[in-house]
């Protein structure tokens, strides 16, 4: 069993198919993105300025909370809840009830059309564009 | 029919085995969530070794064991999904036959990704999943290149069907 040309070709073409992927990806949401989205359960759960630092809890079937501090609150007692937080314009999720974590080791967003997504609590939080004036996203 | 038994037996457990070392010891690139997938390995040799029939079935009792015993029954469906869509991938590689057991792995493993990430969209209803495409598609492509390397070697060390097939 040799390695084939036709092997190498896939590979190639599987390369490029990423790339393309993301370069479509980068040129859809080109423009500086100012306003963090957050769903849960494929519902839109909240907005939140990425100019507006602090601590967030995020939970299904509540408001989102702003904490005082970066950690779970003692009312808390089940996993269903993540943490996110804003500072110096960059949005990252640093606690969370999942078992795996896997949130949580994600990068930190701040670019348009960046995710951090938290499957087993059906979290999606991504970065859009400007809230309410799209002009001035573009002219910032 | 003992003897194929004994076959499916023993190619369930050591594709089982590998996915129970692989939960010990994440074999990460790096980036969250990603594995190496050994379990595939076996399932690879099954389908060149042994045939269509075996692979499905050692890697549908796979995932469905270790989803029972590693993981949960969410993870379970996000491997399934996976498994099966990377699996008629490379049933129908094969059948074309104008790659290498490198090939069709890598395909797999490229598949294996693809196939999660489209429940993710399905059961987060959110399309821009698609940002984490590339890195998928990428690392799949590696640890196909990793998994297909081994692959071969196992399947030219291993003898022909002829001699060993289960129907026999």
């Amino acid at each position: 069993m040799k390695t084939k040309k036709n092997d190498f070709i896939l590979i190639g073409v599987i390369l490029l198919v990423a790339l393309l992927i993301y370069g479509g990806y980068r040129l859809a949401n080109m423009g500086a993105g100012g306003t963090i989205l957050i769903t849960v359960n494929g519902q839109e759960y909240s907005r939140l300025s990425l100019a507006s630092e602090g601590s967030y809890l995020i939970r299904e079937g509540e408001v989102l909370r702003r904490l005082s501090e970066t950690k779970v609150p003692d009312d808390i007692t089940d996993k269903k809840y993540n943490i996110l937080t804003i500072k110096n314009g960059v949005a990252s999720m640093v606690e969370a009830g999942c078992p795996d974590l896997l949130c949580v080791h994600q990068k930190d967003i701040s670019l348009k059309g960046e995710q951090i997504v938290c499957l087993p609590n059906k979290v999606v939080v991504s970065v859009i564009d400007g809230g309410e004036n799209p002009v001035d996203t573009v002219t910032n | 029919m003992n003897r194929k038994i004994a076959y499916y037996g023993l190619l369930v457990a050591l594709a089982f085995i590998f996915s129970y070392v692989e939960s010990l010891f994440p074999i990460n690139f790096g980036i969250p969530g990603i594995k190496l997938g050994l379990a595939n390995l076996v399932v690879i040799v099954a389908l060149y070794i042994f045939g269509i029939k075996e692979a499905i079935a050692v890697s549908l009792i796979r995932i469905v064991l270790s989803g029972l015993t590693f993981s949960s029954i969410a993870a379970m469906a996000y491997s399934l999904a996976g498994g099966i869509l990377s699996l008629a991938v490379m049933i129908i590689a094969k059948r074309l036959n104008k790659l290498s057991a490198m090939g069709v792995s890598v395909l797999g493993g490229v598949f294996h990704n693809v196939g999660q990430i489209l429940v993710a969209i399905v059961v987060l209803e959110t399309g821009s999943l698609i940002y984490y495409l590339p890195v998928l598609i990428i690392s799949g492509l590696i640890a196909g290149i990793i998994i297909g390397i081994l692959a071969a070697e196992v399947i030219k060390r291993l003898p022909k069907t002829e001699e060993r097939s289960p129907n026999t």
